[in-house]
């Protein structure tokens, strides 16, 4: 997609005037925060998976170089031919001359950030292949013209009545009169259509959840199906996956999963979970007949050993997403970017050049819930200000300064988003009141780490409260 | 492509310093990852997954449902068509019952039962499936399911009702286990291996769930006491 994060204050302008979208935001409290709450809280041992998680992307991370090494050679043993990319472009060619080289004419989409990273639904529509998102939420978006607003809830932004309009105008061979008021009845629709395209498409693509060095094996996550419906049917397969994806073993990718779909959508487990390792070997009567794997780099290896390199831990789970309060009343969109939230804050800087998206690193508020939530403990907070701190080194303060405190002013002016705020950084603060005092306050470091937690609520509410109680 | 290849390992090599790096060294590290990939360190698994015996079946039925799918216990498979008949005849038609090659399966009274089972892969007429788990998960009430020549994956994602006999000796705590169990039969993994935990699902409508958005709607486990 085109980048337009520099728009970011305009568009969350326009976002917080949109009543749709507002109520649709809603959603992310009941959707996500609570289940991952209660996901998180049955598992004791979630601290210590994180730690291994951590250990075990560091330890790959550091010796990344021998690993894709190993992975290529055993995933080419099992019959898969490899293509490494450096660029955006190079991926969409390489895309590309694989569906001509086999005369596709459609080829069926499981959701992947990095094939949005890449854009390639816009490529291959412009070189006579059609893409077909089948993941519901992004068949939804690709319909209505729209990037994704969420990393793993792509229509997040949407209420049912405008999608029942987007199906009734864009289906034209069903029924005018149908009922679409149900969600079951979008699904239903949305199914029925989707099993025609899974069964005549020529090319699968999907992206990757991680890649297994150990085995070979390309490791995918859904609770549609449609992953492994759009991998099963067609008779070519191609994965994209960026390099940081690789972990060592079966025993590494089992600790990272146990933390993934809980802190994504609360689950135990995603309802998929599919190791795959290769074409359809003899005697098989389904699976691609041909696999590719596509290793991209698109900027990856330049963090490595960079201050920003505990950003490549990220597994996408979106967890910090929906607990942020800037995302929770802008949406996605706000940010012009594929990644979104404080990850896509961080990410798109990195990815997409830190012109292209000054205001991100400031579309915080540094409450700090995005690194709380974090299940690879990414240091979002700090990452944010070190891309600030770059722009100040870069000669900016003058457009920097308005910015942060134009975001202030921006909260200010708006009062309900304004006591939104205030009152998340009174809920965050409380739960320290127990211990009596906070061991986690943002920028309280010169309290040695701790900071006497603060009573009561915010100030406008207790003011509030006062006016009611006079007579 | 060749010349990329090369140049997303050089710019590699070159963030992590090993062009300055003694031989020695890098030898060392070649060693460490080949290493960890022979004989890779063992994680600890939760405490839910430790069980034995009893416990670990009604764990995996707890979870399972918990996950929405449908559980039963048999003591053999030979119950399954008798089990299985109303379920097909009431709710998908006539069309028959796509099941996986199994021994476990093939012998069965399908025909006295009044279905017609047939095997290959499926379409987009399949309504119903049944199938035999490679294992069973209890700590996430997860299935696995592996492609082999006699099992087509497409028979697990295509009917709208997904029938799984899960023998009770096939059931372990993780999915750990279950790896280890698959590699041993299996070394170097099978083409695609699945862990299903309950039927076909999203939540892209204002977050709430339904089932069956393109895989089946509904997923029928039986727990049998004997192979
Ligand atoms: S930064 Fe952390 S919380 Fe956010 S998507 Fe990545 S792993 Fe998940």
């Amino acid at each position: 997609m085109e980048i337009t994060s520099n728009a970011f204050r305009e568009r969350s302008a326009r976002a917080l005037k949109d009543a749709d979208l507002q109520d649709a935001l809603k959603n992310l409290k009941r959707g996500f925060q609570e289940k991952r709450t209660h996901a998180v809280a049955r598992l004791p041992e979630f601290s210590d998976l994180q730690d291994r998680a951590v250990a075990i992307k560091d330890h790959t991370l550091g010796l990344l170089d021998f690993y894709l090494e190993r992975f290529e050679s055993k995933v080419e043993a099992n019959g898969v031919r490899v293509h490494r990319c450096g660029t955006n472009e190079e991926a969409r060619e390489t895309i590309l001359s694989i569906c001509k080289d086999v005369g596709a004419r459609t080829v069926v989409k499981a959701k992947s950030m990095i094939t949005e990273e890449i854009a390639i639904n816009d490529f291959l529509n412009a070189n006579g292949v059609e893409p077909v998102e089948t993941d519901l939420g992004e068949y939804i978006i690709q319909l209505r013209k729209e990037p994704p607003s969420h990393i793993i809830a792509p229509a997040i932004h949407l209420k049912r009545g405008q999608i029942a309009d987007t199906f009734r105008q864009r289906h034209a061979d069903f029924s005018p009169d149908r009922s679409l008021d149900a969600p079951r009845e979008l699904v239903d629709e949305a199914r029925q259509i989707m099993r025609r395209r899974f069964l005549s498409a020529d090319v699968g693509i999907s992206g990757a959840n991680l890649l297994v060095a150990e085995t070979g094996s390309v490791v995918l996550l859904s609770n549609e199906g449609n992953i492994d419906l759009a991998r099963t049917l067609p008779r070519v397969h191609i994965v994209i996956a960026s390099i940081e994806k690789i972990v060592p073993t079966l025993l590494d990718a089992s600790v990272i999963l146990r933390l993934l779909s809980r802190s994504a959508t609360g689950q135990e487990a995603a309802t998929y979970t599919s190791f795959v390792s290769g074409p359809r070997r003899p005697g098989e009567v389904d699976g691609p007949e041909a696999f590719h794997v596509l290793l991209l780099d698109n900027g990856r290896s330049a963090l490595l050993k960079s201050e920003f390199e505990d950003m490549l831990r990220c597994i996408r789970c979106g967890a910090c997403l929906n607990h942020c309060p800037v995302y929770g009343v802008t949406g996605g969109h706000a940010y012009g970017a594929v990644y979104t939230g404080p990850m896509g804050a961080v990410l798109t800087p990195l990815l997409e050049g830190r012109e292209r998206a000054v205001p991100l690193p400031n579309a915080s508020t540094f409450c700090g819930r995005c690194e709380e939530v974090c299940p690879m403990r990414i240091p979002l907070v700090s990452l944010l200000r070190r891309l600030r701190e770059g722009q100040a080194r870069a000669g900016s303060p003058p457009l920097l300064a308005r910015l942060s405190l134009g975001l202030w002013a921006f909260c200010a002016r708006r009062p309900a988003l304004y006591h939104g705020l205030a009152r998340l950084g009174v809920a965050f603060a409380r739960r320290g009141r127990r211990r009596g005092f906070l061991r986690v306050w943002p920028r309280a470091g010169g309290w040695g780490g701790r900071f006497p937690a603060p009573e009561g609520t915010t100030f406008q509410a207790a003011f509030r409260g006062q006016r009611k109680r006079r007579p | 492509m060749t010349e990329a290849r090369a140049a997303i390992l050089g710019r590699l090599r070159e963030r992590l310093g090993r062009p300055a790096a003694p031989p020695e060294r890098l030898r060392a590290m070649r060693a460490e990852v080949d290493g960890r990939l022979a004989d890779p360190p063992v994680h600890p698994l939760p405490a839910r997954g430790r069980v034995a015996g009893e416990a670990t079946v009604a764990l995996f039925l707890r979870m399972a449902a918990e996950a929405k799918a449908e559980t039963a216990r048999i003591a053999s498979a030979a119950e399954l068509p008798e089990q299985v008949a109303p379920l097909v005849r009431e709710n998908r038609g006539n069309e028959g019952l796509l099941a996986t090659a199994d021994p476990l399966l093939d012998g069965l009274p399908w025909e006295e039962a009044g279905i017609a089972l047939r095997h290959g892969r499926a379409d987009e007429g399949t309504r119903a499936s049944i199938a035999v788990a490679a294992a069973g998960i209890a700590e996430t009430g997860s299935l696995l399911l592996v492609a082999t020549p006699e099992s087509p994956m497409s028979v697990h994602l295509l009917a709208d009702l997904h029938v799984v006999l899960l023998p009770v000796s096939r059931l372990f705590g993780t999915m750990e286990e279950a790896l280890a169990a698959l590699r041993r039969e299996v070394p170097g993994l099978p083409s695609a291996a699945m862990f299903v935990t309950g039927p076909s699902r999203t939540a892209d409508i204002e977050q709430q769930m339904q089932l069956g958005a393109h895989g089946p709607k509904q997923l029928r486990i039986y727990v049998s006491e004997g192979e």
